[in-house]
């Protein structure tokens, strides 16, 4: 097995490993000892890209969460989380206006309150919200592939243009229909934000 | 973080892993006493592109953080307006400020607010430049 060392503090394998149970079981222990936060989860399809492939970004779970809104600066979140500094600011910057928010609603004292047990509802209250969002955003993520993937549809559309097996008004629609992904991904963003 | 575990038995992470050196040191340590055909090698990140753009950095004035301890911060479109400020700068210090503000009211006893004294106290006790 071998393990990938990253120049900019990231680690990864090169492959999946396969392990024994207790192996598995070794490993997961070892490293709940390192971070806060370690959770099993059962795959299907193995991951091809690598680090030094590309950018990667990693889902957060309700019990990261938890340690995210923990009364503790970014520098050791990150570290309990194995996440880099930015993305623990920039996760936080997302949720503490919301956070805020509504502590002043349910008039909570979020200094001297049992903070755990407070972020827990919170979460709870809020888990809707940030499953929607969650939605959302695949969704502009699939309207932006289909958006990048017109120049080989248009290719395709022309042959059949060409040989008359697609109309032009219907080549016309499937050009405003492009125009039209732009200005749902721009609504979708604006829903987010808001 | 998530481990993937497949029903071969294969494992793997969700994605990398951020580390700090001693985290790392203990990863390397774990497999080299585990496994036997244990190996590193160092490979170049890829690297977000920020591009062209001119970024002023705008010095953040006691008022400025005022401002995000308030209710106004629900609506950060409309504070970014207000400041004169990308919703991105906002974030990130809503991100770094907010908790460590709080870390502090919670040592010195305050109950969460935004008043301007408070916070003039903790940027000069050097908690914040």
């Amino acid at each position: 097995m071998k393990l990938l060392i990253g120049d900019g503090n990231n680690i990864d394998f090169n492959d999946s490993i396969q392990m024994t149970q207790k192996q598995k079981q070794d490993f997961i222990s070892f490293l709940s000892t390192q971070f806060a936060v370690v959770e099993e989860e059962q795959y299907e399809h193995a991951r091809h890209q690598r680090l030094g492939d590309k950018l990667f970004g990693r889902s957060w779970t309700q019990k990261e969460y938890e340690v995210l809104f923990d009364l503790k600066d970014t520098k050791k979140v990150s570290e309990m989380l194995g996440r880099t500094w930015m993305s623990v600011d920039i996760r936080r910057g997302f949720f503490m206006p919301t956070f805020l928010d509504w502590a002043r609603e349910k008039n909570v004292d979020i200094i001297n309150g049992e903070i755990k047990s407070l972020i827990q509802r919170f979460l709870k209250d809020k888990q809707h919200e940030i499953e929607t969002r969650k939605f959302k955003k695949k969704q502009i993520k699939a309207l932006k592939e289909e958006y990048d993937s017109w120049p080989k549809r248009e290719r395709w559309y022309k042959i059949l243009l060409a040989g008359g097996s697609m109309k032009q008004i219907e080549f016309d629609k499937k050009k405003q229909e492009r125009e039209a992904i732009l200005q749902t991904i721009k609504n979708i963003e604006d829903d987010i934000e808001s | 973080m998530k481990i993937f575990v497949d029903s071969q038995g294969f494992v793997d992470l969700e994605a990398p892993v951020h580390v700090t050196e001693a985290q790392k040191d203990a990863i390397i340590q774990f497999f080299k006493q585990n496994f036997n055909d244990f190996e590193t090698e160092e490979v170049q990140e890829k690297e977000r592109y920020v591009g062209d753009k001119v970024v002023t950095n705008k010095r953040w004035t006691v008022k400025d953080y005022c401002l995000i301890l308030s209710p106004e911060s629900k609506n950060v479109y409309a504070l970014s307006k207000k400041m004169d400020r990308s919703t991105m700068s906002i974030r990130m210090q809503m991100g770094d400020f907010v908790p460590s503000f709080m870390i502090w009211l919670k040592e010195k006893g305050y109950a969460f607010s935004n008043d301007e004294r408070l916070v003039e106290k903790f940027m000069k006790e050097g908690k914040k430049t």
